[in-house]
């Protein structure tokens, strides 16, 4: 191959290369004949998920993320210590865990230096009009968390976070270590700084996901 | 070059062995060798529809699985195990089109069905970004088509000698031709397979169709493929079939265990269900007692051992000030105290306030609290109010501190402080309370005077070790935690 030196007549040879000199090759037709329908699809669950008729669920872990919110109200609270791996090293955060959440105005956001391409950021937002984000189960391991207000009902502070039980089906902390339940928890402006987080069921009214060049983040 | 010459040439007796020969004879002869194999291994079998289905995989799987951190899977939940499966199944799918071609049609409709699920299943489908590529390589799997025995020995033969800086080129070109010349390729390609055909068997032209038709045929002419004798499948079939259909199985059961598994409450421990899920209807009564035996313990314990702890410490979340559930193993050394009915943390914990104003409040003694590491003398207070200014909480374990603060932190309702030591300004009065100071029992005779009671106190400075509080409610301004 290399001691042909002479350039080939591309324009000529791809017209025949997706038919010839090969054993196989795509037929285009039945490309579309399977990637309509899927796309389709796609599009109609895409659709489903932005009228928030459909739940996703949700785990992404070991990248730093922000999350933002104007409120969120939740039933069945529960936060404890817990050391999260990324790709350099172990971060201290603060796992907090609710069975049921509603969110509004919610924003997420993922911003990744990748070298030469620049940096780049992913960003969901859902919840802004009328109907608020819900999520089941909810995990969050932030190291940052802050809030305006934020108001709890029949908490414990202090409590072993090993007997955590506010929050039935998720994990609970090391026994020994520092954790805190409430029965309900509402926090306005929330703002955090994660590392992983995972949900069950999450619906999206609403949502919009944009990629851009820029550092975009929440906050 | 033997082996070069066999794999493009699958018939092995055209006259394409030579010319094929000649050009890898050059100075770059071992390269071109290489190349030429690894074209002509690539282009029999769905090459670009295996290379989306690995990229896609490895996407969906990396979102919730960082590369260093296996440990986090128990973490991550259900979510998190169906990315992961779904983009190991997709990877898998992948691999099994460039192996074991004959089934591709299977592994492209798994595959896009999956990409699809993967947008509910997984992130939104990592994004959008592993969902289309799962698609577009699932589309390509399944329209990928080896074309008719007889053509591409002899096509390669004719061009060989007019057309020889081919073999470098055609192969960059073909990628990129896969995408530009969509339907232009498609009908050219297809007309000219139709004139070939004319010279080659019956059955292989009605695979060759153009047009809606093909798909049917093809469907025939793939099973039929295996009878017939096509080199360049032969050797991987075998290794491909065993293993990757046995691991492609196993991977869809565990995707299909974990789908239906996307229940609203989603635990990590289900995930250890489906081998013992899976084991229990299979072994009957009538089999050995070994196997009679061990699957109904092995599954009941690992169906929900967490489940069973957190619901098993009863009284949910509200469990805070209610007494009557108190387990305490030891009892209270002072009557009015009561430990709470859980272990409390022993966490290097430490709690600091400018000021804190309090109504209705009590000591009630010393109280032998429950921990893990054993019961721990501490007093309890109690109040109505207990309000925090500028209030500093350090949670020092693993060596690593959180600090949570707030502005104000307002307590209300049934408030109970357990604390190892006390120390604050009261009436300007420096004091630090612990178990053993005889202050405390001094507060506790006024506190069950009821003098402190009738009037609120401020106390400024304060700071407190291993505190628990717990209370009805609790408002939190500028509230941060880091």
């Amino acid at each position: 191959m290399s001691s042909d030196p002479t350039p080939p007549p591309t324009s000529h040879r791809r017209a025949r290369s997706g038919g010839t000199g090969a054993p196989g090759r795509v037929r285009w037709r039945r490309f579309a004949v399977m990637f309509v329908p899927a796309a389709g699809v796609t599009a109609l669950l895409l659709g489903l998920t932005a009228s928030g008729a459909l739940a996703s669920s949700f785990s992404i872990s070991g990248q730093q993320f922000k999350v933002s919110a104007d409120s969120l109200s939740g039933t069945g609270f529960q936060q404890f210590g817990t050391l999260d791996n990324t790709t350099t090293s172990k971060i201290p955060v603060a796992e907090s865990e609710i069975g049921s959440a509603d969110l509004t105005n919610l924003c997420q956001s993922v911003a990744t230096n990748l070298g030469p391409f620049g940096t780049w950021t992913l960003r969901i937002t859902a919840g802004q009009g009328s109907t608020p984000v819900h999520a089941d189960s909810l995990i969050i391991d932030a190291n940052q968390l802050s809030g305006s207000t934020a108001t709890f009902h029949n908490i414990n502070i202090g409590q072993d976070a090993s007997t955590l039980n506010a929050v039935s089906g998720v994990p609970t902390g090391v026994a020994g270590t520092f954790g805190q339940q409430a029965s309900d928890v509402s926090i306005s402006n929330l703002k955090q700084t994660a590392y992983s987080t995972s949900a069950g069921t999450f619906t999206l009214p609403g949502f919009s996901l944009s990629f851009s060049s820029s550092n975009n983040e929440c906050f | 070059m033997a082996t070069n010459s066999q794999h493009a040439d699958p018939a092995g007796t055209l006259p394409a062995g030579p010319a094929v020969r000649d050009r890898g004879s050059g100075a770059m002869g071992l390269i071109g060798a290489s190349w030429l194999r690894f074209r002509a291994w690539r282009r029999s079998r769905p090459f670009w529809a295996g290379i989306f289905l690995l990229v896609a995989g490895a996407e969906l799987l990396l979102i919730p699985l960082p590369m260093d951190s296996i440990g986090l899977i128990v973490h991550i939940g259900i979510g998190g195990i169906s990315g992961i499966l779904i983009g190991a199944v997709l990877m898998v799918a992948g691999l099994l089109l460039w192996f074991h071609p004959v089934q591709r049609m299977f592994y492209s409709i798994v595959a896009v069905l999956l990409a699809i699920a993967a947008l509910v299943a997984s992130n939104l489908g990592g994004f959008l970004i592993g969902t289309i590529l799962g698609v577009v390589g699932g589309s390509l799997g399944f329209a990928w088509t080896p074309l008719p025995p007889g053509t591409a020995p002899r096509r390669l033969w004719r061009r060989g000698p007019t057309t020889p800086a081919d073999t470098g080129t055609t192969d960059f070109v073909s990628p990129g031709g896969v995408d530009v010349t969509d339907p232009q390729a498609a009908t050219a390609g297809a007309g000219e397979t139709a004139v070939d055909a004319s010279d080659a068997t019956p059955t292989t032209n009605t695979s060759a169709e153009p047009g809606w038709g093909r798909l049917d045929p093809s469907w025939g002419a793939a099973a039929s493929r295996h009878t017939r004798p096509a080199p360049y499948y032969r050797t991987s079939h075998s290794r491909g079939t065993v293993i990757g259909g046995n691991i492609f199985a196993a991977l869809l059961s565990l995707v299909t265990f974990g789908l239906i598994n996307l229940s609203p409450t989603p635990s990590p421990t289900q995930s250890a269900d489906p081998p013992a899920a899976a084991a229990t209807p299979t072994p009957t009564p009538s089999g050995s007692p070994a196997a009679v035996t061990s699957p109904s313990p092995a599954a009941s314990p690992g169906s929900s051992p967490s489940a069973s702890t957190t619901s098993g410490g009863g009284t949910t979340a509200t469990a805070g000030p209610s007494p009557g559930a108190s387990p305490s193993p030891s009892p209270s050394p002072t009557p009015t105290g009561t430990a709470p009915p859980f272990a409390l943390s022993t966490a290097q914990s430490t709690l600091t306030a400018s000021s804190v104003s309090m109504t209705g409040f009590t000591y009630d003694g010393v109280v032998s609290v429950p921990t893990t590491a054993g019961p721990v003398q501490m007093m309890q207070f109690s109040a109505s109010t207990l309000d925090l200014n500028g209030m500093q909480l350090a949670v020092t374990q693993g060596g690593a501190t959180m600090t949570t603060t707030a502005s104000s932190l307002d307590f209300s309702g049934h408030v109970v402080l357990y604390a190892t030591q006390l120390s604050g300004d009261l009436l300007g009065i420096p004091l630090t309370i612990t178990p053993s100071t005889p202050l405390a029992t001094i507060l506790q005779l006024l506190g069950q005077a009821g003098v402190s009671q009738l009037l609120p106190l401020t106390m400024t400075n304060v700071t407190t070790s291993q505190p628990f509080t717990s209370a009805d409610g609790m408002t939190a301004s500028a509230l941060l935690i880091s």
